[in-house]
């Protein structure tokens, strides 16, 4: 392509880039924007960005007999306060937190040994374990869902945090992508390990892990993100306490009650729920480009 | 400090036989290079010492004591790598430390903070920094102790890479083409650093190397391998002046060794390429070829009474030419190595005079290209012919 960059050209590409950047913007900016308006507001489509901004009446505390004046809110304060009043929206972020971390956690542990077994170690069924370890990736998880309840209630653990982590823990993903990553470490590195003196299972720990943080990180996003946001697993398996929800459960809460879907405040849940996500991978992101930048094996 | 014995090792990878039976003493405190081209098994036999590929047949001792059964981390042995292969994420003091943390602390002392609680830790670590600080010093490293391997050069990794060997003082250092990443001239530079610090260290070396100069420069003996076996195993000396097959004799020296066929015929003895040789071969053995290096050929003027020669290339290297050519209707490619007067008037495309081959200075190969006997008969054709 280089030397066919006319101003033209460049347009082009810009303003495809710049729609498609719309069309995948446009969901998070009704949600935005949502969580700051009034029900008025919402339904009848004004207010632009921030709407206006006004006091406005709220039926349902009418309804439950509080006087006129004390049922004026702000919209912002209003929708805000409700997500973290009508739910204990906080709980749920630590349930979340507790939940996706703890499988990242587990994730790894797992992950790396059986990576540096099938990517260093020669043994007999090494390449038989490997498509198996592929044949993993193409199962959805929504097929083996039920089994996997039935097992998980045979045992007595659903409604409990293990339920919520214990069958993400092997993540054939994460096997599959760390080996990819480890094939490339020398072997020369994991022999002078070796001649140093170091265990196979210190090697995991001490040599393969610590060059492995692009990858690792990489696949820590996948992780944390597929699981902060599940939706599904936790409303198969927590059925009972509203104390286990995870923060995506909590969006339910304001989904068609009797007087219909609540919009401002769920949308302010949704808020708060996105906006950890976006500020830890803003994070990672810095370490994460310094990381990639850094792996120099030679 | 040890010597090793390897007895009958042997070594296939599926259905591919990379060592077959190979038998070798290393001395206690000796320079032995394993050299041959690439390919022939050097470094899988010196993974199979170093324990980190184990043999499909055969034994190895370390000092006396069987270690077939014993791991890389237990035989008390160093290994320099070509990659240097050197822990990324540390610093060069860290990469040094590393084998003597293994080695001098116990799971326990090496426990990031519960470590420290323990009783002669803080003793030990201080001999630990000391004998780091020592080789860093023997190395000249010094300045280099709070970086990364990333940011240092080749021959700054390198010598990180011998300090990590260094450091635990072990019985013996195993190398596997350790100068291989460097530029020319610092190879050549470490070829004799490397001499100094075996006589300095007076420990076992073991180096495997494709490079013929690094063998001849560097070793006490040197075993030159091919196909997976040794093919002969003496000094650099030996190797050069008496190889005892055909295949070391065209390895070892550079240019090659001009190799000419030779047969014997009824009633004149040896003749290379129908010229008769005043020599007879002793012994028995199917004569097929016989070797001359290019420092023993002679170039006669061109009305001289010798084979003629056509030139095909002349190589200046200062101090000596090596004139290409070959006799004949091109059959035989020659190299000769002639002083500066001699190739004076020399030219490419002309045509000069070989000097009858003394038989003193050509070797005689089998057919199996084992060296066979060779014994003069009569005065050396050529000294009495050069003008
Ligand atoms: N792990 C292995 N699996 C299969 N073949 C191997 C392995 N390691 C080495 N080989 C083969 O063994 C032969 C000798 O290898 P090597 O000892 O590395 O040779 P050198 O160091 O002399 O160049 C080569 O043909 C190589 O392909
Ligand atoms: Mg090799």
């Amino acid at each position: 392509m280089i030397g066919y960059n006319t101003p033209f050209s460049t347009a082009a590409k810009h303003a495809v880039l710049i729609i498609g950047a719309l069309i995948v913007i446009l969901p998070f900016y009704i949600m935005a924007t949502y969580s700051l308006k009034d029900p008025i507001e919402i339904t009848s489509g004004t207010g632009g960005v921030f709407g206006k901004q006004e006091a406005f009446l709220d039926p349902g505390c009418v309804q439950s007999g509080n006087a006129k004046e004390d049922c004026l809110f702000n919209p912002i304060a209003y929708n805000y306060g409700q997500a973290f009043s009508k739910a204990p929206l906080l709980r749920y972020l630590f349930n979340g937190v507790v939940v996706t971390l703890s499988i990242f956690f587990i994730q790894v542990l797992v992950a790396l040994p059986c990576a540096y077994a099938l990517s260093k170690l020669r043994f007999w069924g090494r390449e038989l374990v490997f498509t198996m370890v592929l044949l993993g990736l193409l199962i959805p998880v929504h097929a083996i869902a039920l089994p996997l309840y039935i097992m998980l209630s045979k045992v007595g653990l659903t409604n409990t945090y293990a339920a919520l982590v214990i069958p993400w823990t092997i993540s054939v993903f994460g096997i599959f992508l760390m080996r990819q990553f480890f094939m490339t470490v020398p072997d020369d590195l994991i022999d002078a390990a070796r001649m140093d003196g170091m265990s196979e299972f210190a090697i995991v720990w001490k040599v393969m892990l610590p060059t492995a943080i692009p990858a690792l990180l990489a696949f820590g996003i996948f992780s944390i993100v597929a699981h902060w946001n599940d939706y599904f697993w936790p409303r198969v398996v927590i059925t009972g306490t509203r104390e286990l929800f995870t923060p995506p459960l909590g969006i339910r809460e304001f989904a068609s009650g009797i007087d219909g879907s609540d919009y401002g405040p769920m949308m302010a849940t949704a808020c708060v729920i996105v906006v950890p996500l976006i500020v830890a991978f803003l994070l990672a992101q810095r370490r994460f480009i310094q990381g990639i930048t850094l792996t120099g094996m030679k | 400090m040890a010597g090793i014995t390897l007895q009958n090792i042997s070594k296939s990878f599926g259905a591919t036989r990379v060592l077959r039976d190979v038998d070798l003493d290393i001395r206690d405190g000796e320079f032995l290079t394993l050299v041959g081209p690439s390919g022939c098994g050097k470094s899988t036999l010196l993974r199979i010492i170093a324990g980190l590929e184990s043999q499909s047949g055969g034994h190895v001792a370390i000092g006396g004591r069987a270690v077939d059964q014993v791991r890389a981390s237990e035989r008390d042995l160093a290994m320099v790598f070509q990659s240097y292969a050197l822990y990324p994420h540390l610093t060069v003091r860290q990469n040094i430390e590393t084998p003597l943390r293994l080695r001098d602390l116990n799971a326990w002392e090496r426990l990031p903070l519960l470590g420290l609680l323990s009783a002669g830790r803080a003793a030990k670590m201080r001999r630990l920094r000391a004998q780091v600080a020592e080789t860093a010093e023997i190395l000249k490293i010094e300045e280099l102790m709070d970086r990364k391997p990333g940011q240092l050069s080749g021959g700054q990794r390198q010598r990180v890479a011998l300090g990590r060997a260094m450091v635990r003082k072990p019985a013996a250092f195993l190398m596997d083409e350790p100068l291989s990443n460097l530029d020319a001239a610092l190879r050549v530079h470490m070829r004799s650093e490397l001499a100094e610090l075996h006589r300095s260290l007076a420990t076992t070396f073991i180096y495997v190397t494709h490079d013929q100069s690094e063998a001849l420069t560097m070793s006490d003996r040197m075993a030159v391998m091919m196909g997976g076996e040794i093919l002969q195993l003496v000094t650099p000396d030996e190797i050069y002046h008496d190889p005892r097959d055909l295949r070391v004799a065209q390895f070892i020296g550079t240019p090659q060794i001009n190799v000419f066929d030779a047969a014997i015929s009824g009633g004149q003895g040896v003749t290379v390429n129908g010229v008769p040789l005043a020599a007879e071969v002793t012994g028995d053995g199917d004569l097929a070829f016989v070797a001359v290096r290019p420092e023993h050929l002679t170039l006669l003027p061109a009305d001289g009474a010798g084979q003629p020669l056509t030139v095909t290339l002349k190589e200046n290297l200062g101090a000596d030419f090596f004139i290409h050519g070959h006799i004949g209707d091109g059959a035989a490619p020659v190299i000769v190595r002639a002083t500066p007067a001699e190739a004076a008037d020399v030219a490419i495309g002309s045509v000069c005079a070989l000097a009858p081959l003394n038989a003193a200075e050509v070797m005689a190969f089998g057919r199996d290209h084992a060296r066979l006997d060779l014994v003069m008969t009569g005065a050396p054709a050529a000294v009495l012919e050069r003008v």
